[in-house]
């Protein structure tokens, strides 16, 4: 039997087991590879998603848990191409070295600003304490997510 | 790997009967969290998945007469959160978010932290600590079981096939100062190498008419330490009582060496952790 959700907008029926991680459904079903497969148990927030607009770790979400929910993958950041101000702040600050922690480390920033739209830098700091960044280039990601701030609207 | 099944439910007379009617062994969840981890390791034998976060019963923080009681379903990121609790327990306010990450707390209960029963939950340590109340129910039982009865042995419960956990009862008690701890090797996604709570109630002269010292990831189950809880209880507290207690501690405790930790480590610190909340109670922190 499948699952219906919603992935990044669209409608979508996945005939994965109900107990497939959703990151292997997102990753091997709908060849959404943005999302990366980190450590597998919850640990490097390197598979983060938005479940109905908050962060969850995809390796521990059960396919059978998001029937008719929302999923928001990195790939469905932008807006009819226009990349989110998260995006772009993270490309014009250089907050990234290798690349694999960023859809993560940008999930995580994104579910932030969305429920605290002007977080001080320890609220960053635990925002994004779930993620891990094996490059060690943290500064550069707080950094790309406080030049934001200013652009945000009370 | 091999194939389970997954079924949610969306009422607790559903789950409950189905609880009741399986002959087959199957694995309650709700946030999945420790399931998944679990699940992933080929560590959950059963054959059949329940979720149990569709039932809205199971979601509440409410006060009725002498407790504060929190639903089952309800997450870290919740708990942490809600005003109530912000109130009355703050220390529960900051065990929950010092337990994983944002992404973890937005799905881990309570409930099964307590449930999952490791030596070093950090909500689960705030429950044993506050004497809190395991509410569980089957289709035709309902009862209300003592923490420290309820978790026997490392992760072992006292849970039987056909219930399930609905609530967390914490009894109403105003504490004069109350403080969770915890040493972790960073603050995100560690496991606690030692952790606890300390709650006072003191009278005007700082009197120490109730207390309570919990102490986890020093032995099986977390544990309390009532020999120090003795110590304290009628004295004043001051600079003095606070120098001794440290020693006390050590002596009622019995850690193990880990990946972790070394005993003596464990042992040390814990002395020095409940030496602390006593300063800072003394300074009125």
């Amino acid at each position: 039997m499948s699952t219906s959700f919603f992935l990044n907008g669209v409608l979508v029926e996945a005939t994965s087991n109900k107990t497939t991680p959703l990151l292997k459904v997102i990753r091997d079903e709908f060849f959404l590879t943005g999302t990366k497969s980190g450590c597998e148990t919850g640990e490097c927030g390197a598979c983060l998603v938005l479940l109905d607009d908050i962060a969850v770790n995809s390796c521990l979400v059960l396919l059978g848990e998001i029937e008719g929910k929302t999923i928001t993958t990195i790939e469905g950041l932008n807006k009819d191409g226009i990349l989110d101000q998260v995006q772009v702040a993270f490309a014009e600050l250089g907050a990234l070295q290798c690349g694999f922690c960023t859809p993560g480390m940008i999930i995580a920033a994104k579910a932030l600003l969305m429920h605290n739209p002007h977080p001080t830098r320890d609220e960053i700091l635990i925002g994004l304490s779930g993620n891990l960044c094996r490059c060690t280039g943290y500064e550069q990601i707080v950094e790309a997510v406080e030049s934001i701030l200013p652009y945000r609207t009370k | 790997m091999q194939k389970k099944h997954y079924m949610s439910f969306h009422s607790l007379e559903a789950i409950l009967s189905k609880l009741n009617s399986f002959q087959q062994q199957c694995c309650l969840f709700s946030g999945c969290t420790d399931v998944g981890v679990m699940l992933r390791n080929g560590l959950i034998k059963a054959e059949l998945l329940l979720d149990c976060k569709n039932i809205p019963d199971l979601y509440g923080i409410e006060i009725n007469n002498s407790h504060l009681i929190i639903k089952a379903n309800e997450s870290f990121s919740r708990i942490s959160n809600n005003s109530l609790i912000k109130k009355i327990f703050p220390l529960l306010a900051n065990a929950s978010l010092s337990v994983g990450s944002p992404a973890i707390r937005n799905r881990a209960t309570l409930a099964g932290n307590i449930n999952t029963a490791s030596p070093a939950g950090d909500g689960l340590i705030v429950a044993y600590g506050l004497e809190a109340k395991i509410e569980l129910k089957s289709i035709n039982s309902s009862r209300l079981v003592r923490i420290d009865h309820y978790i026997s042995k490392t992760k072992t419960t006292d849970r039987r096939d056909d219930e399930l956990i609905t609530a967390i009862h914490f009894p109403l008690k105003q504490w004069t100062f109350q403080k969770f701890f915890k040493i972790g090797k960073r603050n995100a996604l560690a496991i606690s190498v030692v952790n606890g709570i300390v709650a006072l109630q003191l009278d005007k002269n700082k009197m120490i008419e109730d207390v309570r010292i919990a102490l986890g990831a020093v032995a099986p189950t977390p544990i309390r330490v009532k020999e120090a809880e003795l110590f304290l209880k009628g004295k004043t507290l001051s600079m003095e009582l606070a120098n001794n207690i440290d020693n006390i501690i050590r002596s009622k405790i019995s850690p193990i060496t880990d990946i972790r930790a070394s005993a003596n480590y464990r042992k040390y610190i814990s002395g020095v952790l409940v030496k602390r909340q006593l300063l800072d109670a003394l300074e009125g922190q």
